[in-house]
């Protein structure tokens, strides 16, 4: 497979939000295989998460486009893989 | 559809504040229902057709007073929450699924609030459809009691209290309503 296929994304989401809401969302996006969040921070009414969602083919636009929907934000593209093989080893 | 609901629900939270205003409204409307026919009774009144057009038109007031009262705070205070949270993420809400959620909480709850004392008056006044006026007057007022006593212990059952003791303590403002206007009035 080619194109993108793993994204590892820094996320404003709104307190009220649920995690298992927003992976639910991520997970049912086209070429999606999984979706994995973790929480970094909480707010009071803020939290920021980690999002890592691989697949293959993944389209950024339809992901950011979900997140956004969702009423979060991306602050930051943390990590992309692609190409065949995901180098999980490599130097940052 | 009903998921996109139940996701609204669990964003706002609304169940919290719909149950809150359903209580406390639904006691409203059987409380006024009983002033209302307690009031009615005492007078004398006996055609069926009064008594049912009254208490229906103050039900309907009740419910559109709660409505629109109950509408327009949610929808001020859940802005500001709104506002609060746009300055906090650093982006525009408009059309996101937060938006949405806040809009459905707002309207749900308003809808929990105004149509919880209109039912409460129409089940109160069901017996006057029925039977005949004096009894239907004894059967309503055993009716609400039974309402009352229902609210307690649903209040009971969410604060995990005693079902029975609320339950008491619901009927007791009943048994004061109807006391207070016996007494003044008889």
């Amino acid at each position: 497979m080619t194109g993108i296929r793993r994204l590892v994304l820094d996320v404003l989401k709104p307190g009220d939000l649920s995690l298992v809401d927003m992976a639910a969302d991520l997970g049912k996006l086209k070429n999606v295989q999984g979706v994995d969040i973790v929480v970094k921070d909480v707010d009071r009414r803020v939290e920021k998460v980690r999002i890592t969602v691989e697949g293959d083919d993944l389209d950024y636009s339809t992901i950011k486009k979900r997140i956004e929907d969702d009423g979060a934000s991306i602050q930051s593209v943390d990590r992309v893989s692609s190409g065949k093989e995901i180098i999980d080893k490599a130097c940052l | 559809m009903i998921d996109k609901w139940r996701k609204y629900w669990r964003i706002t939270r609304a169940d919290e504040i719909a149950r809150r205003y359903f209580i406390n409204n639904s006691f409203d409307g059987v409380l006024t229902t009983i002033g209302l026919l307690m009031g009615m009774f005492l007078a004398g009144v006996a055609n069926t057709q009064i008594i049912i057009t009254t208490s229906l038109s103050t039900g309907i007031a009740i419910g559109l007073s709660g409505f629109w009262g109950a509408f327009l705070t949610e929808v001020a205070e859940r802005k500001k929450k709104l506002m609060e949270l746009e300055k906090s993420l650093m982006r525009n809400l408009k059309d996101t699924e937060i938006e949405r959620a806040s809009s459905f909480a707002s309207k749900i709850v308003a809808l929990v609030d105004g149509l919880s004392p209109l039912l409460s008056t129409i089940i109160v006044i069901l017996p006057f459809f029925f039977i005949s006026t004096i009894d239907a007057y004894y059967l309503a007022f055993t009716i609400a009691g039974l309402m009352l006593v229902g609210l307690g212990i649903f209040l009971g059952r969410v604060s995990k209290e005693n079902q029975i003791l609320l339950g008491l303590k619901m009927l007791a403002a009943g048994i004061l309503a109807i006391g207070i206007s016996y007494l003044l009035l008889n």
